[in-house]
């Protein structure tokens, strides 16, 4: 009742004043790109195991309140469509996604915004997701849509945790804590990737 | 850059006056003195207070926050208006205030380790326990925080915000690198440091307001208070019997004048910031996500109403009807806890809100729904309050619980009969959320317990059970979660899958003979069906509101005086609730025609009446609204805006030509603004546009916007820009294009220099703008397509040479402050 308010109203005021701690300085200089494709690797393999289309990469800013704080910058991939090339290794693959930043320099998370999970040739995503940010734990936080396709069956939800298993597609954990297995659909799949 | 040092003093010796009297030795002092302060005073000089502007922020990139507030502080010595150094000080001085010995050793006694606490890497926490609750050390009192933050952090907060106030300049712009905020470069504008300053009064506000509370109970109680037996309001409350009621009433008059300038610093700040260039990022930037503006609107609107009702009773834009008397927060003579509801464990009982108006603050509220608001549940918050033995009739119960909701009253005259033990005693029913059951039974009995317990089924489930209703103004409650349909009953509206309606009655007899609304507009939105007939299998419909509330949640009908009438509550789509009925026997302004007319003899003045167009009459034919007459004492604009607390009417402007014939002048709903003629004689026509009966509106005189006509269209700069305008007093005049439902429209013009596109947006208005784009040719009006953008913002293609006009207006008339950001690209 007391501690609360009065830590957050100090932090606001802190907040409020530009100084807060030194990590986010990255965040300076924040890169901005149209029209990106980007050809992930895993390290052990010659060819491209996943792709990234990113139709606009540009900076945002936190919110706090009712307004958007210029100290506090983030990077927003818009539009991203993540194809995943191969059957096999599909954690590592996706923990390869989950890690990739637009330069070295960068070590913070980026949120990606109109994503589309795209498996082999399918010409129709089998996740679709409004918001998503990588997790330091492993996986993504999904939230304002997450639509995933099974068949001609669409399921819907407004948020959920995408945590990766070893070897699979991993599962969604719902906020009322059920998961929900996700199975690629390894049919569509190409056994090996092309190049791009 | 370090400080200078100062420059030693040289003494002359060439002073000699013979011997070394007294005198001289005195006066050869005095000389080294003056020398020395003189030297003193040139070092101070030597440094401007630009240099100690520019010392400060070096000593910021190396984190010396000290050093830079001395520095800062040097540069107000030599300048107390520089905008940047006062900027830069009440910054520093309010990041210092964390490492400061008295916040520093609050914080240690609340148990945070002296560890981590940098402020540019703050990692020390507040203790917690094992399942991540906050668990601080014993012993500190949430009074002791109180006193600190009134003794040293208020005055730090005073003294930053009176430094920021020397900033005024409108160009300011204080740019900041990464390497000083240690976060980000940051530009920092008029805009924000008068929202700083809103936040800075915030919290000196909340300070005073805290302070004045008794929070003579440990931190540790105040924190922890959780649904475990022990730590619930319940406990804590009868724990500290004084907790929450004034400690101090000193700071009072202190804490409204400081709401009153938070407000006026946020409303300023706001139109700063809405008023920058797209392009421009500051500290503080406009949300443009979806929605985002309008809760900014309702958050700016009730600070503006609270800080109205400091003066007098204010509607509150976001919450009518209730309104507010908000100086009577700082009487001084309603603490929060003389205001407080019992409590059990941690929902408050039923029936037991001292007052429903807070003190005075809030006005409008019924006391019997206010639990609700609290809490919805309704297997809580019902008791029994007290026992008393009343010799010769029994033992008289005193029971709190929701208003419409029954309760079984049942007894035990031996708790260890597991199996028997309690048995029924009868039903109570708090209508106003508290009632009284005798047990007469008790007279025979030397002992008896007894309990409450909710009953699922409503108390006026059966059509023979239904509850009355009284007057010509009657609110009926009741809950439907478990109610039934009878056999007989007449059917009901079906969702087509749901069968049970779940019907609860009253039945009402009309006092005198006119028309009736029921509004079932809150609550669980049931519809509401009205019957004449005294049996169930007679019943004869009268009247029913909408199956699905989203079209109208309630009916009216004409009501003969003595007749009694059969109300049913119930949904179609078979869900239950809280049910409340407000009935009103409608008493209609008799100002239904041009000759009954009310004249309107003073402008801005509130006219009000009640409508009854949307009624049928005993023929079914619906009346036309109400009439005011009005003669324009001069020429010029005026327009009619419709108040708040009007229910949904639409208005029609109509000029008398002397004759007796009407010309139709103008028309729209949340305004209408007119050209009037010196002596002209006006009606207003005021019609039902949707539900509700109260009319509400203002005639006033006002200023046409500058760009009112397409042909005055404030110019688009080639250049980004957020161009400010209102449409308040905006007409549309026959040489503008199909206004489309608009009746309130202003213009900007954009002559292309090349091809490219324009991009519009209009974020930051105070309601939902829609824009237009014309080209005016030789047959009158083109409209010009444009496209949709992600971002919310329209793209047009634009022609080198070409002029394209853009209309921006609200539906229905509604009209207000326009923000127009605009960007033009060349191919």
């Amino acid at each position: 009742m007391i501690d609360s308010p009065t830590s957050r109203l100090l932090a606001l005021l802190v907040l409020s004043l530009a100084w807060m701690p030194g990590p986010l300085a990255w965040a300076a200089a924040l890169p901005t790109a149209k029209d990106l494709t980007i050809p992930i690797y895993l390290k052990d393999e010659p060819q491209p195991v996943a792709r990234l289309r990113i139709t606009d990469l540009h900076t945002d800013f936190q919110r706090r309140g009712l307004f958007r704080i210029g100290v506090l910058p983030f990077l927003v991939a818009q539009g991203v469509q993540v194809e995943i090339l191969r059957t096999n290794r599909l954690d590592e693959i996706l923990r390869s996604v989950a890690a990739w930043r637009p330069s070295k320099s960068e070590s913070q998370a980026i949120e990606w915004r109109e994503v589309k999970f795209f498996f082999g040739s399918d010409t129709h995503p089998a996740l679709e997701v409004g918001r998503l940010q990588a997790i330091p734990q492993g996986g993504f936080r999904l939230s304002e849509t997450v639509r995933v396709r099974t068949g001609d069956q669409t399921t819907e939800w407004k948020e959920a945790r995408w945590i990766f298993d070893r070897g699979g597609l991993g599962r969604l954990q719902l906020p009322d804590n059920t998961t929900i297995p996700l199975i690629a659909p390894s049919s569509r799949v190409q056994p090996t990737s092309s190049a791009l | 850059m370090p400080p200078l040092q100062p420059t030693p003093p040289t003494v002359s010796k060439q002073c000699s006056f013979g011997s070394r009297s007294f005198v001289a030795r005195v006066l050869h002092s005095v000389l080294i003195l003056a020398m020395a302060l003189g030297a003193s005073m040139s070092t101070s000089s030597a440094q401007s207070p630009a240099e100690w502007v520019q010392s400060g922020r070096a000593l910021l990139t190396t984190s010396n926050l000290s050093g830079a507030n001395n520095a800062f502080a040097k540069a107000l010595q030599g300048d107390p208006t520089r905008p940047d150094a006062n900027a830069l000080h009440a910054t520093t001085r309010l990041v210092l205030l964390w490492s400061s010995p008295a916040v520093s050793n609050l914080l240690t006694r609340l148990g945070m380790p002296t560890q981590g606490r940098s402020v540019y890497h703050w990692t020390a926490p507040f203790p917690h326990d094992a399942e991540g609750r906050l668990a601080l050390p014993p012993g500190v009192l949430g009074s002791e925080v109180t006193t600190l933050l009134r003794s040293s952090v208020l005055p730090e907060l005073i003294a930053a915000e009176s430094e920021l106030a020397r900033i005024t300049n409108p160009t300011f712009l204080l740019r900041l690198s990464a390497n000083e905020t240690k976060l980000s470069a940051v530009d920092i504008d008029l805009g924000d440091i008068l929202l700083s300053r809103a936040l800075f009064k915030g919290l000196i506000f909340w300070i005073y307001t805290t302070h004045s509370w008794d929070l003579e109970a440990p931190a540790r109680v105040l924190t922890s208070i959780s649904e475990t037996p022990g730590n619930t309001v319940e406990d804590v409350l009868a724990r500290y019997p004084s907790l929450l009621s004034f400690a101090t009433t000193n700071d009072m008059v202190a804490a409204q004048a400081t709401f009153s300038s938070l407000v006026d610093l946020y409303v300023a700040a706001n139109t700063r910031i809405v008023a920058r260039l797209a392009s421009d990022t500051r500290l503080f930037n406009t949300d443009n996500s979806s929605g985002s503006a309008q809760r900014e609107r309702k958050f700016r609107f009730l600070l503006q109403d609270l800080k109205a009702s400091l003066d007098q009773a204010t509607l509150l834009r976001v919450s009518p009807p209730l309104r507010a008397r908000m100086d009577q927060l700082f009487t001084g003579k309603n603490s929060i806890r003389s205001l407080l509801p019992d409590f059990q464990a941690n929902t408050p009982v039923a029936g037991t809100l001292p007052d429903s108006t807070f003190g005075g603050f809030l006005l409008g509220l019924d006391p019997a729904d206010v639990p609700y608001s609290f809490n919805h549940r309704t297997d809580k918050g019902h008791r029994i309050r007290a026992t008393r033995f009343i010799p010769g009739a029994g033992v008289r119960l005193d029971v709190n619980g929701h208003p419409g909701m029954t309760y079984e009253v049942l007894a035990s005259d031996d708790l260890s009969d597991s199996q028997n033990g309690w048995f029924e005693l009868g039903s109570v029913f708090p209508s106003e959320g508290h009632s009284v059951f005798l047990d007469t039974d008790s007279l025979n009995h030397s002992h008896r317990f007894y309990a409450l317990l909710p009953s699922s089924r409503p108390q006026n489930d059966d059509f023979e059970d239904r509850l009355p209703l009284r007057g010509s103004t009657a609110v009926a409650k009741g809950w439907n979660n478990e109610s039934t349909t009878e056999a007989t009953e007449p059917e009901h509206p079906s969702s087509g899958f749901i069968s049970e309606w779940g019907s609860i009655w009253w039945s009402w007899t009309a006092p005198r003979s006119g028309y009736v609304v029921i509004d079932a507009c809150s609550g669980s939105y049931p519809q509401v069906e009205v019957y004449t007939g005294s049996k169930l299998t007679d019943l004869e419909l009268l009247a029913r509101s909408q199956e699905n509330p989203n079209y109208g949640c309630s009916l009216e009908f004409f009501a003969e005086a003595g007749v009694a009438y059969s109300i049913a509550a119930g949904h179609p789509f078979g869900w239950g609730g809280q049910v409340r009925l407000q009935l009103d026997q409608v008493s209609a302004s008799s100002n239904t025609s041009m000759d009954t007319s009310v004249a309107i003899k003073t402008l801005g003045i509130l006219e009000q009446g009640t409508d009854s167009s949307h009624l049928v009459d005993n023929s079914g034919n619906p009346a036309e609204g109400l009439w005011w007459s009005w003669t324009a004492p001069s020429v010029g604009r005026y327009w009619i805006k419709r108040d708040v607390s009007d229910e949904a009417h639409g208005f029609t402007v109509l000029l008398e030509d002397g004759q007796g014939k009407l010309q139709w002048v103008s028309d729209g709903d949340s305004s209408v603004a007119f050209d009037a003629i010196q002596s002209g004689h006006y009606f207003v026509l005021a019609t039902r546009r949707d539900s509700g009966n109260h009319v509400a509106f203002r005639l006033d005189a006002i200023t046409a916007p500058r760009n009112d006509e397409p042909d005055k269209a404030d110019p688009i700069p080639e250049t980004p820009a957020s161009l400010i305008g209102s449409s308040d007093g905006a007409t549309v005049s026959s040489a503008e294009p199909s206004p489309q439902g608009k009746s309130a429209t202003v213009w900007w013009r954009f002559t292309a220099p090349s091809n490219g596109y324009l991009s519009l947006g209009s974020f930051s208005s105070d309601f939902e703008v829609d824009l237009g784009t014309f080209e005016k040719k030789a047959g009158g009006w083109t409209n010009i397509p444009w496209n949709w953008t992600f971002s919310g913002t329209y793209n047009l293609s634009v022609t080198a040479g070409r002029t394209y006009y853009i209309r921006a207006g609200g539906w229905d008339g509604e009209s207000g402050r326009i923000v127009l950001r605009t960007s033009y690209f060349r191919f």
